[in-house]
């Protein structure tokens, strides 16, 4: 078979050092965002034969790396890879469109962006642990790299924070790779082989085991009590930081719960914890977000709650949370790079993004306060939009588990609703009585907003993706 | 083929010495300069040859050359070579290097060949006492260093000899691989020996107690010498006391489990907790090459085939790392850089040595795709498969830690304000890209490496 996976990844690799190497702005421009689209075409490529070919889904492109180890680099496209390749491509492509010449030193984001996708594709891709770990830092020191170098204002903190509770999780989740390898049978790191396997784990070592991967995950997603890096992370990122942080990379952390839960059959005991700590996640962002001012702050926390709800939908356990939770990646990493991208445009035209300040924006910025409020609509689960299907599947799934208390997390997302709707009425529709002037938003975002835009209601109106798919086991 | 294998070492560590004559008698700075960077290239092939090759035979009986040993000779030409190009232009006159660095690469490679316990003693002595001299050559400011070095490598020769005349009267042998010591099992003097023994090369190896002296003369001595103090004596003493305890003290492997975990477990945590509040950079490198001694040392407290090959990849990871990070330090402090402040800007004034930097600190923190990720990682898996997982956990820690120091220096690299900027030296440069091309090449594909280490450990343990 054509090894499409690998070339997607030289792809991604060979252009963000070309873009770096480039000394040029308009050059290093054109890399990315060809191959920002090549890759997209690719990955519907990828998405296409998953469908129409049979054996592809599950299939591993492979070639031996460290032999001693039996460490190989093996690329595989499960269902979830797939997913979040899409999600991968879509994000970054958009998150490249949006650069504008305002930053001083601009053209070093481009490799940035780079680095991080093809981490992140080969994150979503890999096969074995050991890859999964070698990426998962990658895609931590590119987006270090993005807050502090690029970010606003506050950045050294906001970018230290970031790195001490990401250097945290990989060091649990290095260790919990490195103990796996040794309690399995024949000593592996393979994702498939340790799924087949997991029962024969000493059950000494099964909780310990367990918690080194869900703290480390639950870091990076963000969940309840390791989610303070995440505000200041955020908020002080560059527009394009948070549309890649919050849309992909806090995938990396629900990927890895989503790898967890069907990596270890021991996980069914611990489900139930999980279930709780996403529903208390998810009203903690909930009440917390009431108290927000900076529209970054709001979505920050917004995207927090979603997090919440794709634990519920991973700890579930029934192949329709499980699919929900997956398309609740898919959906809110697409709003969260369209918020992100419209809250960039209205900071360079009104030079705030407080509240307080913002008044009436629809009367002189349409567009902006149009896409805000079809995110708004997404991440509330509106039907039509993306995130509808994926609530409705996540909380069929979580029903049917835990009963009517399945149902709880979803007052979470109501409480989400109102203060978004209040947020945008007060600040997009109510306030100015009559504007003459236009704030446009820059081209550059305005168009990656479109897109985004338009992946949420194809998502939405097309659940293809799900129904084909639920045939196929997840990883 | 034999009689060119039998005589090619002595052939060359001859030719050493006559290069070292030869750079007193003519001066010419650029003459010896190749001829010393000649032989070590030549000394390398020739390692890289008995690796591949698997090749073990004894050489006058005086030498006894086995994977182990090749990989101990690629290690240390290496780092020579490494070092020799630093100190061509780190120090206005080549010749006291010309003449000394190949009577030092004597000593250093002569431990690695070492097939008698008292060859180990007179090698160190051979290397160290040049290296006093180096540092005393320099100038009446690196009396201080030159002094402490003296004494402590004075005490710590004494102790070494103690510990093997201890043992001598029970096996009447000072050859490494007859010393039957083993068979003797823990009774209190063996013990004593064996505290002895880590304690006068933990000394040079900068373990946890006696590891004092080590920010003061890496802080204080010349620019071109500390690389090759944290780059070769240090790794030397690690050769050395790998030989020693693993061969001769095969016996006791419990109680060489117990005295490396705890030294383990506290080198790292004293090297990684005082960079923290370091000011000055070269002083925050010869702490964090403290607590990269204690990783070294999780790899041999595992007493494993497997550990072994984990901590000859770190040694010779870290011996890349520690000559790349010095030399750019001292080259900067020439300039006129020595604390974290100065650093402030320092990609503005040289983007080259920044991102050399960086990637070295990266390396050194840890971070994946290269060197030093490859060797903590086979480090904390060596632990862990044999059952230490506590001590697995408290490494991934510390390397946590020193994320923070490294990440502060990083930071404070590339903030600031454009400055003037600063050329560098072509053999600065040379050093710089070659350390770079290294942790990024074998981070990537460490397979090569690996199985060089891998032989050498398996070599190792074959001798028991």
């Amino acid at each position: 078979m054509f090894p499409i996976l690998f070339l997607i990844m030289a792809i991604a690799g060979v252009s963000g050092i070309a873009s770096a190497l480039y000394g040029n702005y308009n050059t290093a421009k054109r890399i990315a965002i060809g191959s920002g689209i090549i890759i997209l075409a690719l990955a519907i490529a990828v998405l296409a034969s998953a469908f129409y070919v049979k054996g592809f889904v599950g299939s591993v492109e492979s070639v031996a790396y460290i032999s001693q180890f039996g460490i190989s680099f093996s690329l595989t496209a499960t269902v979830a890879g797939i997913v979040l390749l899409l999600l991968t491509a879509i994000v970054s492509l958009a998150a490249s469109i949006t650069i504008s010449r305002k930053f001083e030193d601009e053209r070093n984001i481009y490799p940035l962006i780079m680095l991080f996708e093809f981490s992140a594709i080969g994150l979503f891709l890999s096969s074995n642990l050991f890859l999964f770990y070698i990426f998962w830092d990658v895609g931590v020191i590119a987006s270090y790299f993005l807050i502090s170098s690029f970010g606003s204002g506050n950045r050294s903190h906001a970018a230290n924070t970031f790195l001490i509770y990401s250097i945290f999780a990989s060091a649990v989740l290095l260790l919990g790779i490195m103990l796996i390898y040794f309690y399995t049978p024949v000593n592996s790191f393979s994702i498939s082989y340790i799924a087949s396997h997991s029962s024969l784990i000493p059950s000494s070592i099964q909780s310990l085991l367990f918690l080194l991967f869900f703290v480390a995950f639950m870091v990076k997603m963000p969940i309840f009590p390791f989610h303070s890096w995440m505000q200041n992370a955020y908020t002080e990122a560059p527009t394009q930081g948070s549309m890649l942080i919050s849309g992909v990379l806090s995938k990396f952390g629900a990927y890895g719960m989503l790898v967890l839960f069907s990596m270890f059959s021991f996980s069914s005991h611990f489900a139930k914890y999980a279930f709780v700590l996403g529903t208390i996640s998810a009203f903690y962002a909930a009440f917390v977000i009431m108290r927000q001012k900076d529209l970054k702050s709001i979505t920050a926390y917004s995207s927090m709650l979603e997090s919440g709800i794709i634990l519920v939908g991973i700890s579930s356990l029934s192949a329709i949370g499980t699919a929900g939770a997956l398309y609740l990646m898919l959906a809110h990493g697409l709003v969260m790079a369209l918020m992100f991208a419209v809250i960039g445009g209205i900071e360079v035209s009104y030079g705030t993004r407080n509240i307080e300040a913002l008044k009436g924006i629809i009367r002189e910025s349409m567009g902006s306060a149009y896409s805000f409020l079809i995110g708004v609509f997404a991440s509330t689960g509106l039907p039509l939009t993306a995130g509808f299907i994926a609530d409705v599947l996540i909380f069929i799934g979580a029903i049917s588990t835990y009963g009517l208390y399945g149902a709880i997390p979803l007052f979470s997302i109501l409480l989400l609703g109102l203060y978004m709707y209040y947020v945008v009425n007060k600040s997009f529709f109510a306030g100015k009585e009559y504007s003459n002037s236009i704030a446009k938003l820059p081209k550059g975002i305005m168009v990656s907003s479109y897109m985004a835009m338009a992946a949420i209601f194809i998502f939405g109106l097309f659940p293809f993706i799900i129904t084909k798919l639920l045939g196929f086991t997840i990883i | 083929m034999p009689i060119i294998t039998n005589f090619a070492i002595p052939t060359l560590l001859v030719l050493l010495i006559v290069s070292g004559l030869g750079s007193v008698l003519y001066k010419n700075k650029r003459l010896s300069f190749g001829i010393n960077s000649a032989l070590f290239a030549i000394m390398l092939s020739f390692g890289l040859y008995y690796s591949a090759t698997g090749a073990s035979f004894n050489v006058f009986s005086l030498y006894h050359i086995y994977p182990f040993s090749s990989f101990a000779i690629i290690l240390f030409s290496v780092s020579m070579l490494l070092v020799n190009f630093a100190a061509y232009s780190l120090d206005k006159s080549y010749v006291k290097f010309g003449m000394l660095l190949p009577i030092i690469s004597i000593g250093a490679f002569s431990v690695a060949m070492a097939s008698s316990l008292l060859t180990i003693i007179i090698s160190i002595e051979i290397m160290t006492i040049p290296t006093i001299l180096l540092i005393a050559m320099c100038g009446k400011a690196f009396a201080e260093p030159a002094t402490k070095l003296f004494l402590l490598s004075a005490i710590s020769i004494a102790t070494l000899a103690f510990s093997i005349a201890l043992i001598f009267p029970y096996d009447s042998t000072l050859s490494i691989a007859q010393a039957s010591s083993g068979t003797l099992g823990s009774q209190y003097f063996m013990v004593l020996s064996l505290i002895l023994l880590v304690a006068s090369l933990g000394t040079e190896a900068a373990l946890f107690p006696f590891d004092l002296w080590i920010p003061d003369v890496y802080q204080g001595s010349p620019n071109a010498i500390s690389p090759m103090l944290a780059g070769i004596n240090k790794k030397v003493a690690f050769i050395a006391l790998i030989e020693i305890s693993f061969i001769v003290f095969a016996g006791m492997k419990h109680d060489i489990v117990s005295i490396f975990e705890v030294l383990a477990v506290l080198t790292m945590f004293f090297g990684n907790l005082v960079a923290l509040v370091q000011k000055n950079v070269k002083r925050m490198f010869a702490y964090s090459s403290i607590s990269q001694a204690g990783y070294i040392l999780v790899g041999l407290a595992s007493v494993s085939a497997f550990g072994l090959e984990a901590s000859l990849f770190q040694i010779f990871a870290h011996s890349i790392m520690i000559i790349g990070a010095f030399v750019i330090v001292g080259f900067l402090a020439m300039e006129g850089l020595n604390t974290l402040e100065d650093y402030k800007g320092l990609s503005h004034k040289n983007r080259f040595s920044s991102f050399s930097l960086a990637i070295i600190m990266l390396s050194m923190a840890g971070i994946p795709g290269l060197i030093g990720f490859v060797g903590k990682f086979l480090l904390f898996s060596s632990a862990i498969s044999s059952g230490l997982i506590a001590l697995a956990f408290i490494g991934i820690i510390n390397s946590f830690i020193s994320i923070y120091y490294y990440g502060k220096l990083i930071s404070n690299i590339y903030s600031g304000t454009p400055h003037k900027a600063i050329s560098i030296p072509r053999s600065v440069f040379v050093v710089m890209l070659a350390v770079v091309i290294i942790i990024i090449a074998l981070g990537i594909y460490p397979a090569p490496l690996m199985a060089i280490a891998s032989r050498a450990s398996v070599s190792l343990f074959g001798i028991i």
